[in-house]
């Protein structure tokens, strides 16, 4: 994996409710604290250069794998594991895993070809993983259970 | 202004499958988790989404969001697509670029460039361009200097055009 340096990327609106973007680079090794205060003195500099109005900012880090992998020929995009796990306070999250392997699917059963098997140690795994309190919703709130896994084509 | 951090961080994989198409897979961890932290949980989930899926991974990224749900409006008849272009110089001599949408028509000479001797303009780039600045070109070199500074205009998408047309 090799990691990108971090890049702030700014969303503006105009009068018309349209979003422009921006971004610049952020030299290497800045933490999340140094980048958000870079962000604000940015937004202080550009705003008097515009007629739009800074609505959003994010800080992003990326990282590429190295070599490239290859798929396995018959590596699909449009199988999509739907994996629906409830969180605090009722919440849900949706987990959708692309090119979801035939393995991971019930074999026997009313549910067979369509069901994730939730009992393949993968999965088991994965969903040990997601539910370990590291993880959340895009509300903030805590990522609790499993309640349904399915497989979803996408065309 | 109220500018607050959304509640999660996402976390974004990169998929590609056997015919070369794209597809991301998103995850979320709370925002007070630090990048750190952040990278060695990537760093533990990704082989378990890589055990589930037939695709493979080629990239990741994590981001971080602040918004500003208060903010002010927008200078009537202000276009995000009318751009203040500017391509500054590396200390390594190669160029990064950066445009502002919606450049204000004070900042423009009558030809379409920009007045680098406006104060506006001169007080961004003295703050991009000063070296305790951490801002740089892609490469990582340090931004040393103002080469062009022009308009430019980006072509309407259907999304961005008059809803009472």
């Amino acid at each position: 994996l090799i990691a990108q340096r971090a890049q702030l990327t700014f969303s503006l609106v105009d009068s018309s409710d349209s979003i422009g973007n921006m971004s610049v680079w952020l030299a290497d090794g800045v933490d999340l604290d140094a980048a958000v205060a870079a962000g604000a003195t940015f937004r202080g500099l550009v705003a008097p250069c515009t007629d739009a109005v800074f609505v959003r900012q994010s800080v992003v880090y990326s990282a590429v794998v190295s070599p490239r992998p290859i798929a396995p020929t018959g590596a699909d995009s449009s199988r999509v594991g739907g994996l629906i796990f409830s969180c605090d306070t009722g919440e849900l999250d949706i987990i959708e895993l692309h090119g979801i392997k035939d393995e991971m699917l019930m074999t026997t059963g009313p549910g067979a070809g369509l069901l994730i098997d939730r009992t393949n140690t993968a999965i088991v795994a994965l969903v040990n993983e997601l539910i370990s309190g590291l993880w959340c919703n895009p509300f903030g709130y805590d990522v609790l259970a499993l309640e349904s896994a399915y497989l979803q084509i996408r065309r | 202004m109220a500018w607050g951090s959304l509640p999660a961080a996402s976390l974004n994989f990169t998929l590609e499958d056997a015919t070369g198409s794209s597809s991301k897979l998103q995850f979320h961890i709370p925002v007070a988790t630090t990048i750190a932290v952040a990278l060695v949980n990537a760093s533990d989930l990704r082989p378990l989404v890589e055990a589930v899926t037939d695709c493979v991974v080629v990239a990741q990224s994590i981001t971080y969001s602040m918004y500003d749900p208060l903010h002010g409006p927008a200078t009537a008849g202000s276009r995000i697509e009318n751009k203040g272009v500017v391509i500054m110089r590396a200390a390594n001599g190669r160029a990064s670029r950066v445009a502002i949408p919606g450049i204000k028509e004070a900042l423009l000479n009558p030809s379409g460039s920009i007045d680098r001797a406006n104060a506006d303009f001169a007080a961004l780039f003295t703050g991009i361009l000063d070296p305790t600045a951490i801002f740089c070109g892609a490469d990582g070199s340090d931004l040393v200097g103002v080469d062009k500074a022009y308009q430019a205009f980006r072509h309407s998408t259907k999304a961005m055009l008059p809803t009472d047309r």
